[in-house]
């Protein structure tokens, strides 16, 4: 009888630890499954999409999901429907999502920013960095703003100009400051000043005493149409001018005499401004499409004796006015959806604009065009003028930069940088060109130029 | 960029969110939450964003073996894109406005030098 007893006892307790065990096993089991649930969706989503998005996508889709399931280890259900939703949500644009991307992410940025150093903000660049070996031949120094949350924001940079010598550029930062840099060396000489929010556009005058500003406003949210005037010298500012332009103003430029200054925005409208009276003194009207959108203007450029203003815009029309009578003399119509670039070469005896599919040269003096260049994607182009000899530098949202030599109207270079450009600056022969939050500046040397020529056409 | 990027209510609420602080770096999830967007909804106008050349994207910078998570990827507004998102927000918000509320130095599309 106790016999039976403890039989029946031992026969409980191994009972009791076998459901025990299996429950736990069922539990481990399920919150695997729970786990592996998402994730295994994402890789399906995954194989949505083609191979050359998959791994950089995936990668991301996954981190999220990794730090949306953080800290949830002990709440199984609330982790399996977050994910599922999460992971259900991403499969099904997932087809989208690359189509959006287009064949090519342009502005993946990984071979670049993996090699960055987390230098702090206010040190000089690039001590550092110009030891990145970016393959550049003639890179003379790069700064790149450090990726990482919030605490790098203020190391953003948004505009260059150059300076009043050879050895200056005026550089514009997302934080608002204005700061010089030493262009032969890319280091921090100053900081000149500390707008009230991101720096836009920024440009010196002829004589390098006063510098214009185009700044976003933080705390207003209207948008602005003020351009900062300031002293070269002490960044004190001199004027703000309400510019009057509906939609904000966008572009700015001084004229080569340096006492006027050309602004426009999103309205269409060129204005001058007389910048020691600080007073509107003409209007140029011409851009009159019904849709306002198709109004803007995108670019200005004077000619090197100041006597012509070239305009871009929206419309794809290079428009050329008289600085004196203030009129429309010239309408060139190039085969861009939209000017995106704009420049006189150093000689004034080319312009060039381009857009998206072609770069166009015209005679400025016949309104002619005189040939139209396979350039790929064209964001800015910059006359440079080295040792005697004009050329125009066209930069590209396909990270490449053609030097065009302005006389024998050829590509006589091609450089691939590793960003799209953004915007780019002549100093002497320093090519400085922003890109992605940050600049780098390429040494130019015409002598290079030639036997790249001479290779590349076979001539 | 000549490429047109229509500006959804979508849309608008990502941009919005970007344009509280210009300058920082926000990864997906961060703009879900903040949007009350889901994923399926979200990433597309990223990418969308990204390819118009308003945002970029890039992979944050750390050990994933030290931090114990892979790491992200970081978004923010290009200087192009931050110029032309307070562009259309502000016109959206032209759009929207009740009837009776007027803003000082908001662009008009019709009328005056036009």
């Amino acid at each position: 009888m106790s016999g039976g007893v403890i039989i029946g006892f031992v026969a409980g307790l191994v009972g009791a630890t076998v459901v025990g065990v299996l429950t736990n096993l069922l539990t481990r089991e399920a919150e695997g499954w729970i786990d592996a649930l998402p994730s295994w969706l994402l890789r399906l989503a995954g194989r949505r999409v083609p191979a050359s998005h998959r791994d950089t996508l995936y990668d991301e889709w996954a981190a999220e999901l990794h730090h949306a399931l953080h800290g949830m280890d002990d709440r199984p259900l609330s982790r399996l429907l977050l994910g599922l939703r999460y992971a259900a949500g991403v499969l099904c644009a997932a087809r989208r999502v690359a189509k959006e991307l287009g064949p090519v992410r342009h502005s993946s940025t990984e071979e670049f920013s993996d090699a960055g150093t987390n230098e702090p903000v206010d040190t000089p660049p690039l001590a550092g960095r110009q030891s990145l070996d970016l393959g550049l031949r003639g890179m003379v120094w790069s700064y790149q703003a450090v990726t990482q949350k919030r605490a790098g924001d203020s190391d953003c940079l948004n505009v260059v100009a150059r300076g009043p010598d050879s050895s200056t550029l005026a550089v514009g930062f997302r934080d608002g400051t204005v700061r010089l840099w030493d262009a032969a060396t890319g280091r921090q000489a100053a900081i000149l000043t500390r707008l009230d929010g991101p720096v836009m556009s920024i440009t010196y005058n002829a004589d390098s005493t006063a510098l214009a500003a185009i700044v976003v406003d933080h705390s207003d949210c209207v948008l602005s149409d003020e351009v900062w005037l300031m002293d070269a010298a002490s960044g004190q500012p001199t004027a703000r001018l309400t510019t009057g332009h509906r939609g904000a103003a966008k572009v700015l430029a001084f004229s080569p005499g340096g006492t006027i200054l050309a602004t426009s925005g999103y309205d269409g409208t060129v204005r001058l401004w007389d910048t020691t009276a600080h007073q509107q003194t003409a209007e140029l009207i011409g851009y009159n499409e019904r849709s306002y959108r198709q109004r803007e203007v995108h670019k200005l450029a004077y000619s090197p004796d100041g006597t012509i203003l070239a305009t871009g815009g929206f419309d794809g029309t290079v428009r050329l006015w008289d600085t004196t009578a203030h009129q429309q003399t010239a309408e060139l119509t190039g085969k861009n959806p939209g000017v995106e670039a704009l420049a006189y070469s150093p000689d004034g005896t080319i312009l060039a604009s381009s857009g998206s599919r072609k770069m166009s040269l015209w005679d400025p003096a016949t309104g002619h065009l005189l040939r139209d260049l396979d350039a790929g994607p064209v964001n800015t182009i910059c006359p440079a003028a080295i040792r005697g000899r004009a050329f125009l530098a066209a930069g590209g949202k396909d990270r490449t930069i053609r030097i065009w030599d302005v006389a024998a109207l050829k590509c006589c270079s091609v450089i691939s940088v590793p960003h799209p450009v953004d915007a780019m600056v002549c100093v002497g022969d320093l090519l400085v060109v922003r890109q992605h939050s940050g600049a780098l500046a390429i040494k130019l040397d015409p002598d290079s130029f030639d036997s790249t020529e001479t290779t590349r056409t076979g001539r | 960029m000549v490429l047109q990027m229509r500006v959804t209510m979508t849309v608008a609420k990502v941009l919005r969110v970007f344009l509280e602080d210009p300058a920082a770096q926000c990864y997906g999830l961060e703009l879900m939450k903040a949007t009350g967007l889901p994923s399926g909804s979200l990433y597309p106008v990223l990418a969308r964003l990204e390819r118009a050349g308003w945002v970029r994207s890039s992979r944050e910078q750390i050990d994933p073996a030290a931090e114990g998570r892979p790491p992200r990827r970081y978004y923010e507004l290009t200087p192009e894109g931050l110029e032309k998102a307070r562009y259309e927000l502000a016109a959206l918000a032209e759009q929207l406005r009740p009837p009776g509320h007027r803003v000082p130095r908001f662009p008009q599309p019709e009328g005056g030098h036009a």
